[in-house]
């Protein structure tokens, strides 16, 4: 049983503005994840192996980096989810859920 | 104005040299289709081919590249050190360690330790990806004045052969073919390109070239001096763009390499709705973990059992019914 006065409330506070402010986070990080996958390919009058298969590379690496950058921003939105559900709990034991 | 040999210069270089040539040729008795008649078609396929040596120069866009890196930059700010994202992270990092406790507070503070971690290495690894497109720049605008030079020198080496006096020794500006190790040295870090404009990492590249005379003094050797200067530089281009692509190849790796730092999915510990959550895998500081835990527990089932019932009350506020 716990004491008297030992509630939760203030502090439960605290974790459910991490959990609101964590999917504004992974939503922030997402917005590169386009220019990292974009590329505007432009007309050119002469294709030249060399730059087709550097390009190849570059696009590789930028689509590497954008795809850990989505699997950051779901772990981030999931730890938030996590966070809430443990508030939202703790809540409900004050009572106040 | 362009900080560049455009295509138009590099198309008016290959226009000025056919032509240049041709009268060169001419003033010798030699036409461009030697074997046969020569006729308008032979003029313009010779024209076509100095051109040709041209767009292989275009086959980069350096304004495309631009803005490609200052593209890149601005990704790579959103992971920035001093970004909002890492600020919150940062906050949330120290709130948890310094309030709450047990095995799953601990995991959620890892977690936290690692996206912080791992937004760092993303902002570094799209840097690299910037550094990367610096140097596309930086060996295509080398590239593309050295033909041009080619170009332009060999043409005034023909007017003087055309115009019957002997040329003057001249010379062409030829790329070193390490430019591109040259082009990576000058960025010590891929961090300082958040403040460098594409053109200072070409400026920061010290003698990318080096003094070729045009060879021959007569036409025949002039043609063939074009032609195996013409081939050279195009080699050397080549093999920067390969030194690049392998460049960028061994970035991916180290890259691939880094997955370790990825955040994890949390364990079932730190998760309400699995049976192994406890309260005391996640306990305020000024509790003891058994305090609440026999609360903890009969609230986490009923809230379980909410969530499972499609008309609960948690359902419902899940589905969005108010």
């Amino acid at each position: 049983m716990a004491p008297p006065g030992t509630a939760f409330v203030t502090n439960v506070g605290e974790l459910e503005r991490y959990a609101a402010q964590l999917p504004q986070v992974a939503g922030a990080l997402r917005r590169p994840v386009a220019t990292l996958t974009e590329h505007t390919a432009t007309a050119r009058p002469m294709e030249v192996g060399a730059v087709s298969a550097m390009e190849r590379a570059y696009g590789a690496l930028t689509e590497d980096i954008a795809g850990r950058q989505r699997v950051m921003c779901d772990r981030i939105d999931a730890t938030a989810e996590a966070l809430g559900e443990i508030a939202a709990l703790y809540r409900r034991v004050d009572g106040q859920g | 104005m362009a900080n560049f040999v455009t295509d138009t210069d590099l198309r008016a270089a290959s226009f000025g040299l056919a032509h240049s040539m041709l009268e060169m040729l001419d003033r010798d008795g030699v036409g461009p289709d030697v074997i046969g008649l020569p006729d308008q078609m032979d003029v313009d396929v010779f024209r076509r081919t100095f051109e040709v040596d041209a767009e292989l120069y275009m086959s980069m866009d350096p304004t495309r590249l631009t803005e490609e890196y200052d593209e890149i930059r601005t990704a790579a700010t959103a992971n920035g050190a001093s970004s909002d994202p890492h600020g919150i992270v940062q906050a949330a990092m120290i709130g948890l360690e310094a309030k709450w406790h047990g095995a799953a507070a601990d995991k959620f503070y890892e977690q936290m330790q690692k996206v912080q971690q791992r937004i760092s290495t993303q902002h570094d690894y799209t840097l690299v990806a910037a550094q990367a497109v610096s140097m596309m720049y930086a060996v295509n605008v080398a590239f593309r004045a050295s033909c041009y030079d080619l170009m332009t020198q060999t043409a005034i080496v023909c007017d003087a052969i055309a115009d019957k006096h002997a040329p003057q020794p001249t010379q062409w500006a030829k790329v070193v073919v390490d430019l591109v190790g040259k082009a990576i040295d000058v960025v010590s870090s891929p961090k300082d390109l958040i403040g460098m404009a594409i053109d200072q990492v070409l400026g920061g590249v010290s003698k990318t070239t080096e003094q070729e005379p045009v060879a021959g003094s007569d036409a025949g050797p002039v043609v063939d001096g074009y032609v195996t200067a013409r081939d050279q530089l195009f080699a050397s281009y080549e093999q920067s763009l390969n030194q690049i692509d392998d460049w960028i190849g061994a970035r991916r790796k180290e890259f691939a390499g880094l997955d370790v730092t990825l955040p994890e999915p949390l364990p079932a510990g730190a998760d309400v709705d699995s049976p192994d959550f406890r309260y005391d895998n996640f306990y305020f500081d000024q509790h003891s973990p058994g305090d609440f835990a026999p609360e903890v527990e009969r609230e986490r089932q009923r809230y379980v059992d909410e969530k499972a019932k499609p008309d609960g009350l948690i359902a419902q506020r899940l589905a969005g019914v108010r």
